[in-house]
């Protein structure tokens, strides 16, 4: 026996002396104590460890959820999704009807002609190599396959719950929620994905999707505020960080999805590879932020719009969470700052929701959006409404958790004061030149 | 950094206790300069942490606002402390 195995053992003789002479009852308390502090633990970014914002907890979406019969919830039964309100029938969508895929798919006009005619001119090494690297993430083996033949215990869902969080944020996720996946979430039909487009299969490939998993985990990958933000003329810093999180997402997700499948259950991993479903309700019913003025997406309370999500549904059972709400209706309705600062004008500038597809959502004008998201003559991509939302436009600080803080408190009067002192701060227009030789000013060149 | 500037302001606001030990006698007196101290040390790291953020603008804005408060905010002070404007007194007295 060596020194150190002597140690070792001595040291494993004195814990035991010193456990059996505790009581029994000491001792149980100290297990069941540990035991429970771990599982007490939050995430940093969870509601009751939310830095600034007051985050409160919502109902369950249709006011119940039964953890012995799991299913997905209809939102045609719902007076409410999170802070969104339903004022009629919302149905499923076809995945070509996003903005992307239309562009892609010539719904808009010819992407070459509409790139020379609005002079787009910039092209991105590093953007490219970005996608490169998530393509090999999107291929039907990567993000679905049957589970395990043999199921392996679990412990009860909210412990499991934890734990698939836990792991999620072992794999590098900044945030995670689980939520009952809604029904019109789920895309009717699906395009092409890039592996398949690369074997020749047209985008517009229909293919119909069946998914029946009643719970979605999410995972949030933070695009870095230095990114996004600082080190951009504007635009490229977003596309830069949006890309990279698609990458780390999909690997995420991926990997998730295979792990839940090694214990027997069904789980299949979405993300800008390889999409089945529609992220910004499942965003809300995993309590994960609220609907916008950026009127397809879900601002987190921390994160703000610094982030890109992945999901993975599953029947694995779990105890989900629920939708939160921390004054962004209030706070949006007085702001209006990326409907201001959109270049492509797409944002609504309008003081009230309107009913869009069933719910109330500010307008959003996707095509005027995209087509200059792909023909963009001034920069890479865009991602102008990300930087200069308050939310998401200056790091960590004293501060932002002060105006975070103020926000959620639901005053006009406050939120106005708030947006003011956000524009005589330049907070989301600043260019940091320091940061020139960093990522974003290089790595865009002229075509 | 920031653990030496917590440092700092620890030790800065127990120089300031000592200072003013004998001079402030009234309770608003100390809520005073209690107040303004912190209101320079919000002011220091607001600037410091913008600055290092590369939000140029928002540390110019932060310097003006909160140095011209504390500023005003210290001749209020001086003032009720009786440091400023003592002399001139004492001499009427004489």
């Amino acid at each position: 026996m060596d020194r150190r195995d002597f140690l070792k053992f001595g040291g494993m003789m004195l814990g035991a002396a010193g456990t059996m002479g505790l009581p029994s009852s000491v001792r149980a308390t100290m297990e069941q104590g540990y035991e429970a502090a771990i599982l007490a633990e939050k995430p940093v970014y969870r509601p009751d460890g939310w830095k600034g914002a007051r985050v409160k907890t919502l109902d369950w979406i249709g006011g119940s959820f039964d953890i012995n019969n799991p299913q997905q919830v209809d939102l045609n039964k719902c007076d409410s999704l999170g802070s969104s309100t339903i004022v009629g029938p919302i149905t499923r969508r076809h995945e070509i009807e996003g903005g992307f895929k239309r562009f892609d798919t010539g719904y808009y006009g010819d992407p070459a002609e509409l790139r020379k005619k609005a002079g787009a001119q910039y092209y991105s090494p590093m953007g490219d190599a970005l996608v490169f690297g998530a393509r090999a993430t999107g291929t039907e083996a990567m993000v679905d396959g049957p589970p395990r033949p043999q199921k392996l215990p679990i412990p009860d869902p909210v412990t499991m719950a934890r734990h698939i969080k836990d792991m999620a944020m072992f794999l590098g996720a900044d945030d995670c929620g689980i939520g009952v996946l809604p029904v019109q979430a789920v895309y009717t039909h699906q395009t092409a994905t890039y592996e398949e487009m690369r074997n020749g299969v047209p985008r517009a490939q229909d293919k119909e999707i069946v998914n029946t998993h009643p719970f979605a985990v999410v995972l949030l990958y933070n695009q870095d505020f230095k990114t996004t933000t600082m080190a951009s003329n504007g635009y490229d810093g977003g596309t830069f960080g949006s890309r990279r999180a698609y990458l780390y997402n999909g690997i995420m997700s991926d990997v998730l999805a295979r792990y839940i499948r090694n214990f027997g259950y069904e789980a299949r991993s979405h993300h800008n590879e390889n999409y089945q479903v529609m992220v910004p309700p499942i965003l809300i019913a995993a309590g994960m932020g609220e609907l916008s003025r950026v009127g397809d997406c879900v601002l987190h309370p921390y994160l703000g719009y610094n982030y890109k999500a992945a999901v993975v549904t599953t029947n694995m059972p779990l105890m989900p969470d629920k939708p939160i709400e921390f004054g962004v209706q209030e706070f949006c309705r007085v702001c209006k700052k990326c409907a201001q600062l959109c270049p492509s004008k797409a944002i609504s500038m309008e003081t009230e929701r309107e009913p869009y597809n069933g719910y109330l959502k500010y307008p959003l004008d996707a095509k005027a959006c995209t087509i200059f998201r792909r023909t963009n003559p001034e920069g890479y991509g865009c991602g102008r409404c990300a930087v200069v939302c308050p939310w998401s436009s200056k790091e960590d600080s004293w501060f932002h958790y002060m105006g975070s803080y103020l926000s959620s408190m639901k005053s006009s009067a406050l939120n106005r004061l708030i947006v003011q002192m956000d524009d005589i701060c330049g907070y989301g227009s600043e260019v940091a030149t320091e940061l020139k030789s960093w990522i974003g000013f290089t790595s865009v060149g002229r075509i | 950094m920031g653990t030496l500037y917590l440092l700092l302001c620890g030790a800065g606001f127990v120089g300031m206790l000592l200072f003013l030990r004998k001079t402030a006698t009234r309770w608003y007196h100390w809520i005073l300069a209690i107040s303004l101290y912190i209101w320079i040390c919000l002011g220091i790291s607001f600037v410091y942490i913008n600055s290092t953020g590369y939000h140029h603008q928002a540390a110019r804005v932060g310097a003006m606002f909160f140095g011209i408060t504390a500023i005003a905010w210290a001749f209020i002070t001086a003032r009720t402390l009786g440091f400023v404007g003592k002399k001139k007194n004492m001499q009427e007295q004489i």
